[in-house]
């Protein structure tokens, strides 16, 4: 009797052992979205992105527009609300800033501009090994209903993000990340979903952002790849180059 | 015709209540749940048992006033700032009908109003005592409020009643029966005006009109404004007020006196107008998921020199959250009156029933580690109202300004 009950827990045992062993791993979990998105040809083909959409605080009525522009490392946000004016981003050669009517003009150092600066490569998606070096299967978790395998992503400083990819179709459906900001580091989650084809790479054109107790949603109604943006478009306005006079004005690649 | 609609309007019966009211209770019961910034201490408050407490007072409510004043009343039992639902009115506060204001301010001393600060040309002269307005004795309304309140949210209450009685659309006459100090009463019919500055709107808050005000008095710049909001007209207005001082003035004044916030944020961007030296907290927004610090970095134009902040009982969340900042940072004087404790940073949702509900999402801590609500700025300078102060002009402005004249240093606004 005491030999069956050993038997029986060892093959439980080795199922759970073998479970685990047929599992991706994080990094294949990653490469998998990768592909579900287009691939790594078609990713390479970007050089510049463009999208621009609506940004809803429905919750509290508060609502405007989102303008993203992304080139060679190089990115520029601006949202603009009605009674708040523009809340302007961006990274220009290596420099991350932000500026609006609210807390005015500022240069992001330390972590968090190396987050800012890491989210505007336009390779961080494909090439995400340069930026993660490592990526780590955490388990299982349902994510709007949809089963996710929950991979955890070190960059080599900074705090590491937990994204979530559907089993069934390998998007990124969440992100949940500590984001260093003025204020101190801020929990913040992201669910991603509506991919559709841009030029052969599927992007997310819904995108849900809870940050600080703030709820926002993005949703994207054009986004566009490799069109023109001149390096006039990454400019920092003047509030800002005064607080970085050393900045040369390098011309975006 | 208005307030007589609104009472019919409460008093109207429902043959059944609509579902959408427990939903709506639910609601308030959920949001304040899951978003209080301390789980245990909501559960020490019994917020668990009030919602059994109120469910089925709801559910048993016949008319809508009766299940909003049940919702009312279970939030207020938490004694904390910041909670509200709209919708309906409220029978003890008067709620202003028309943007239209009063040619003069409202002072409460000691439980009476008072008028201050009049417009040029108004009948109605400083340190008059308002005994009336349109027949109806203001005395017993303020008492009524002194029962269920106290400090200072019990003055901004008192004053807040008394301007809504006043109230009404611009042009139009209000009689108020007002005495000077060893004079008898005498009864005057005062023209309303129009609200000052631009309307703004900003998520679900009511039309606003904003008024900035800015002005040199001798060699003190000033600047005086009633609401945290529109940043778009509010930094440019605060810059050029402080480039306008550029090596001229002595010192230079914020006025935040019956200002009741807005945008918490925005505290730190007028704050740093004033400081020198980035990355300095004003305090700590402590919510369930974090700690978020207030941070303060110097504007492209500053101001170094002197300065002083006036508040009173009418300085509110973001108000305080800057007042309080800047006078534990060391950086400016606070003259006045301790200021209302409702500083806890807070969102409005819409609830199911078409009800706006604001309520707290965290507590907010000063850097020199008070927590402001309940509590307030007190002031380094108390400078008491009084009627015959009232009539002199302005002691709380005139005590800023002593000081700032006592200072030894005439510090330049500096261009980084």
């Amino acid at each position: 009797m005491r030999r069956r009950a050993f038997f029986q827990l060892s093959a439980a045992s080795l199922s759970a052992a073998w479970l685990k062993a047929l599992e991706p791993t994080g990094p294949a979990i990653v490469d998998r979205f990768v592909a579900a998105t287009g691939g790594k040809a078609a990713y390479d083909k970007v050089t510049s992105e463009v999208a621009e959409g609506t940004v809803n605080m429905g919750a509290q009525g508060v609502s405007g527009t989102v303008r993203v522009l992304k080139k060679a490392g190089n990115a520029y946000t601006v949202i603009e609300i009605a009674g708040v004016g523009k809340l302007e981003e961006g990274v220009r050669n290596g420099v991350a800033w932000e500026n609006n009517k609210i807390t005015g003009a500022r240069v992001r150092s330390g972590e968090e501009r190396a987050v800012h600066v890491r989210n505007a490569a336009i390779d961080l998606d494909h090439q995400w090994r340069k930026y993660f070096p490592t990526a780590e299967l955490a388990g299982s978790e349902s994510v709007a209903g949809e089963d996710c395998y929950k991979v955890i992503m070190k960059p080599a400083t900074g705090e590491p993000e937990t994204r979530f990819f559907s089993k069934k179709s390998g998007l990124l459906l969440k992100m949940t990340a500590t984001m260093p900001t003025q204020m101190g580091p801020m929990p913040m989650e992201s669910t991603l979903s509506d991919y559709r084809d841009v030029q052969g790479v599927k992007r997310p054109f819904k995108l849900g952002v809870n940050a600080g107790g703030q709820a926002a949603e993005m949703v994207f109604s054009k986004w566009t790849m490799n069109s023109v943006i001149p390096d006039t478009a990454f400019a920092m306005p003047p509030e800002v180059l005064a607080l970085v006079p050393k900045v040369t004005a390098k011309p975006a690649k | 015709m208005l307030r007589l609609l609104t009472a019919l309007l409460l008093a109207l019966p429902l043959a059944a209540l609509d579902p959408v009211w427990l939903e709506t209770f639910d609601k308030v019961w959920q949001l304040v749940q899951d978003k209080h910034w301390d789980p245990a201490e909501l559960e020490r408050d019994g917020w668990t048992r009030l919602r059994a407490e109120y469910r089925p007072k709801v559910e048993a409510a016949k008319t809508t006033a009766e299940a909003r004043g049940y919702m009312r009343e279970m939030i207020q039992r938490l004694k904390l700032s910041h909670f509200h639902i709209s919708g309906g009115e409220s029978v003890e506060e008067a709620v202003a009908y028309g943007d239209g204001r009063p040619p003069f301010d409202v002072a409460i001393i000691e439980g009476r109003a008072w008028t201050w600060r009049p417009e040029a040309g108004s009948a109605v002269k400083a340190g008059w005592e308002l005994l009336e307005v349109e027949g109806k004795p203001l005395g017993e309304s303020l008492q009524r409020l002194a029962q269920s309140r106290k400090g200072p949210m019990l003055i901004a209450r008192q004053r807040a009643l008394v301007l809504s009685r006043l109230s009404g659309e611009p042009g139009a006459n209000v009689e108020v029966t007002a005495q000077a100090v060893g004079g008898s009463p005498q009864k005057l019919r005062v023209k309303l005006l129009a609200p000052k500055g631009q309307t703004t709107r900003f998520g679900f808050l009511p039309p606003m009109p904003i008024s900035i005000e800015t002005k040199r008095i001798g060699d003190v710049g000033t600047i005086a404004f009633n609401v945290f909001l529109d940043p778009v007209r509010l930094s440019p207005a605060f810059e050029a007020a402080v480039k306008g001082c550029k090596a001229t003035c002595r010192g230079f004044v914020v006025d935040l006196r019956g200002n009741p916030g807005g945008i918490g944020i925005l505290a730190m961007g007028l704050a740093g107008f004033f400081v020198t030296q980035p990355d300095q907290i004003l305090g700590t927004m402590v919510r369930r998921d974090s700690k978020l610090r207030f941070t303060v970095n110097p504007r492209a134009e500053i101001f170094t020199g002197p300065l002083a902040i006036l508040i009173d009982s009418g300085t509110a969340s973001t108000a305080e959250i800057m007042a309080g900042g800047l006078q534990d940072l060391g950086r400016a004087r606070v003259f006045g009156s301790r200021s209302m404790g409702a500083a806890l940073p807070s969102v409005i949702e819409r609830l199911p029933n078409g009800d706006l509900f604001q309520y707290p999402v965290a507590n907010y801590i000063s850097r020199s580690g008070k927590t402001l609500e309940g509590e307030g700025v007190t002031p380094d300078q108390t400078v008491n109202l009084t009627p015959a102060g009232l009539a002199a002009g302005d002691p709380v402005l005139d005590a800023a300004l002593k000081w700032i004249h006592a200072q030894k240093s005439l510090l330049p606004t500096v261009r980084r």
